[in-house]
């Protein structure tokens, strides 16, 4: 309770401390009302004895009879209270009583400061100036000068043993706040993890106490810092990849380039051979020029000198233009395009950057006709999902051998197969692609066509194939990986990119 | 990258003698924070075995794991079950929904087994990206697998963990909903800085990981 900081615990602490003293005050209290009941108590009961005794007497002698026992006890009782509060005593008594005591040889001294001698004095300076004079107030007195000195020690003590813990409590308070803000010092250095000992008290002292709330947080912190750093440390170390990856892409070009003008420069060349080298170079030059166009579009993406502008609107416009960009590249291979959706998405507005958005889409149309032969097919298919608008990109081409798939998103990589090397590309495309998917808060993948033409709500399709159409699904997914590696060439690819239809 | 997940030399055999199994061999892998991380493999790889040594539900033969730099198998018993409640999230291919309490229920329930206070705002929000906000006074019964997942998914994030294991989440699940599934878990695990260490046996899946481990006979063969 004390490790709570803040004024409830300091308020909780002063009740607390106020109720200790309550309780001391009333113990105290209460002692010195038992006591002085028993001293009354006792009292009244020799009085009672000794009036008793003498009213009986008086009385036997007057009458010859013994008095009725319970009705006479009230009157016995009634001159015993009398003589406790100090009245029915006059001089005569007095004088009587000593004189009997002295006769007895129990004579007291008139200065001797024995009891009888204070009781006639402050008899005499009593009021009425013949009272007895009260053993029982100085006794109570006595009594409370007693209890008040054991409860000012009680007070004193306990008072001393609270601030000792107090003291104590602001100690710890103190060394935990030191090991605080060494922690923070070190994260100002640089250094974002916990000491052990930190750490330790984290998982071990008490968990779910303030302190391993603290350390929680002060972890919570650390990590949040410490990806702050790994993040910029990891666009460093992009650029840098960035820059090494150009270069190596530059060599190839450039030093062919560079042979060729080499040869050209030689003046024994037929004209023939002239001309070959001369295609060469502009070969190499339109290589050049086109990996310039990608890297351009890469280093700005990726060094964030284009922040996606982000509109409402509708996707379909994008695929149009992506589509009526293709068009004429596929029209010249003799390569169909369609696209199947349902008319309502039409009209369905996503939060997009057409102009991105757009190129990324023609990436993945411009791969399926690179690699797909003349006469066949790209189908487009826009399915609207809960969250996500689906759309797949699917082609009857070469294929992706199930272990390339992975691969073919990275930067610069192209596949290992000579139908793609025989291809112009940078190996680019697909990765600005997957960047472009991903700042949209969607997903990229690529997947034997076959296995998606389940989507295509054309029965016959899969079966065509010679898949399992019905019973693919995503349980039987392992036999359907084994099959598939033998099946993955000239097997088509789908593209399956999803889209987000709100914010997430 | 700060890594968040090491192992090295992760065992987990059981029986002896002649009935060995070697369900996992000498693992050592390494996960950044952030990163989505699939660990492939055909059934009886040992990748379930894997993931629940990485995630401290099971004990390894030999090998450590090390949390955030914190060498899980060496804690007590008592705080390595606060690490798994407070920094570990969980996702299985049964969904695990309590039937009798509706989905708000199901996924505020671990934080109130844990004593900690619920972030309504939070737990709305994770509700609303992952699309079943209008469905939280829902018993799990009345929903499809899909929206099943997702309620398991919320409550996994619900309690802010560093780092969610899935085993086979999507397993359930045809292959539309599937691929809708992982993009919003993939997502939402971004949008809110968690790591994700899934299992699959799915390859096409493990495309869109940021890091993959093929796992075959207990053994890691391949990382990418």
């Amino acid at each position: 309770m004390m490790r709570k900081n803040g004024t409830a615990a300091a308020g909780k602490r002063t009740a607390l401390f106020t109720a200790v003293l309550l309780l001391i005050v009333s113990a105290c209290a209460a002692a010195v009302m038992v006591q002085q009941y028993r001293s009354y108590d006792e009292k009244m009961n020799i009085l009672c004895d000794l009036t008793g005794a003498e009213s009986l007497r008086a009385a036997s002698s007057e009458e010859g009879t013994l008095p009725q026992g319970p009705a006479d006890s009230r009157p016995v009782l009634e001159s015993a209270a009398e003589i406790l509060k100090g009245n029915g005593f006059d001089e005569e008594n007095t004088e009587t009583g000593r004189k009997i005591l002295n006769s007895y040889g129990y004579g007291i001294p008139a200065g001797g400061g024995g009891q009888s001698d204070k009781i006639a004095q402050s008899g005499q300076n009593g009021g009425n100036g013949r009272r007895m004079p009260d053993a029982y107030q100085r006794e109570l007195r006595r009594s409370w000068a007693v209890t008040a000195a054991a409860a000012a020690a009680a007070f004193l003590s306990v008072f001393a043993a609270f601030q000792l813990f107090v003291r104590r409590e602001r100690k710890l308070q103190e060394k935990e706040l030191l090991e605080t803000s060494d922690i923070l010092a070190a994260f100002q250095a640089g250094q974002y993890g916990l000491s052990a000992d930190m750490r330790s008290a984290v998982r071990c002292a008490e968990r779910k106490g303030a302190r391993g709330i603290l350390g929680d947080r002060l972890e919570s912190l650390a990590e949040h810092l410490s990806s702050i750093r790994a993040s910029s440390e990891r666009e460093k170390e992009a650029t840098r990849s960035l820059v090494t990856d150009l270069s190596h892409q530059l060599k190839t070009p450039v030093a062919a380039m560079g042979t060729s003008l080499e040869v050209l420069r030689q003046e024994s060349l037929t004209e023939e051979e002239r001309r070959e080298f001369t295609e060469r170079c502009l070969r190499q030059e339109e290589r050049l020029r086109d990996l310039l166009g990608a890297l351009i579009n890469i280093s700005r993406l990726e060094s964030g000198m284009i922040e996606l502008k982000f509109t409402e609107s509708r996707l379909f416009d994008t695929v149009a233009s992506a589509v009526s960009r293709i068009y004429p590249v596929a029209a010249a291979k003799d390569i169909s395009i369609s696209v199947e959706a349902e008319d309502s998405l039409s009209a369905v507005v996503i939060r997009q950057d057409p102009k991105w958005l757009c190129e990324a889409l023609l990436n993945v149309l411009e791969n399926a006709v690179k690699y797909s032969p003349a006469g066949t097919e790209v189908k487009i298919r826009v399915l609207k999902l809960v969250t996500f608008l689906r759309v797949e990109i699917e082609d009857e081409g070469i294929g992706i051998p199930k272990d390339e798939r992975h691969k073919i998103f990275q930067r610069f990589y192209r596949g290992g197969e000579a139908a793609v090397s025989k291809q112009p590309g940078s190996g680019v495309g697909l990765y600005l692609t997957r960047r472009i998917v991903e700042a949209h808060g969607g997903m990229i993948r690529a997947s034997d066509a076959a296995k998606t033409a389940e989507t295509a709500e054309t029965a016959g399709y899969a079966e065509e194939r010679g898949d399992g159409g019905p019973a693919e699904n995503s349980r039987s997914g392992e036999r359907n990986g084994r099959s598939g590696r033998q099946k993955s060439r000239g097997r088509g690819t789908t593209f399956i990119i999803q889209l987000p239809l709100k914010t997430i | 990258m700060e890594t968040i997940l090491r192992t090295e030399n992760l065992c987990k055999y059981y029986g002896s003698g002649e009935n060995e199994v070697r369900a996992v061999q000498n693992v050592s892998i390494e996960v950044a924070k952030g990163e989505f991380a699939v660990i492939v493999g055909k059934s009886g790889s040992g990748k379930s075995t894997l993931l629940h040594m990485l995630g401290g539900l099971d004990y390894p033969t030999s090998g450590k794991v090390w949390i955030r730099g914190e060498d899980i198998f060496q804690l007590k018993e008592d705080d390595l079950a606060v690490l798994r409640r407070r920094k570990i999230g969980f996702v299985f291919q049964a969904f695990n929904l309590v039937s009798s309490v509706n989905v708000w229920e199901n996924v505020v329930l671990p934080l109130g087994l844990d004593g900690q206070k619920t972030d309504e705002a939070f737990v709305k929000d994770v509700l609303r990206t992952l699309d079943i906000e209008d469905k939280i006074h829902n018993l799990p019964d009345t929903l499809s697998g899909g929206q099943q997942q997702r309620v398991a998914i919320a409550r996994a994030l619900a309690s802010k963990p560093d780092i969610i294991f899935a085993d086979e989440p999507t397993g359930n699940l045809d292959t539309k909903t599937s691929d809708e599934v992982i993009a919003l878990f993939r997502m939402s695990a971004k949008k809110y800085g968690q790591t994700i260490v899934m299992i699959t046996h799915d390859e096409d899946i493990a495309q869109i990981a940021d890091r993959i481990f093929v796992i075959e006979d207990g053994k890691v063969v391949s990382r990418a």
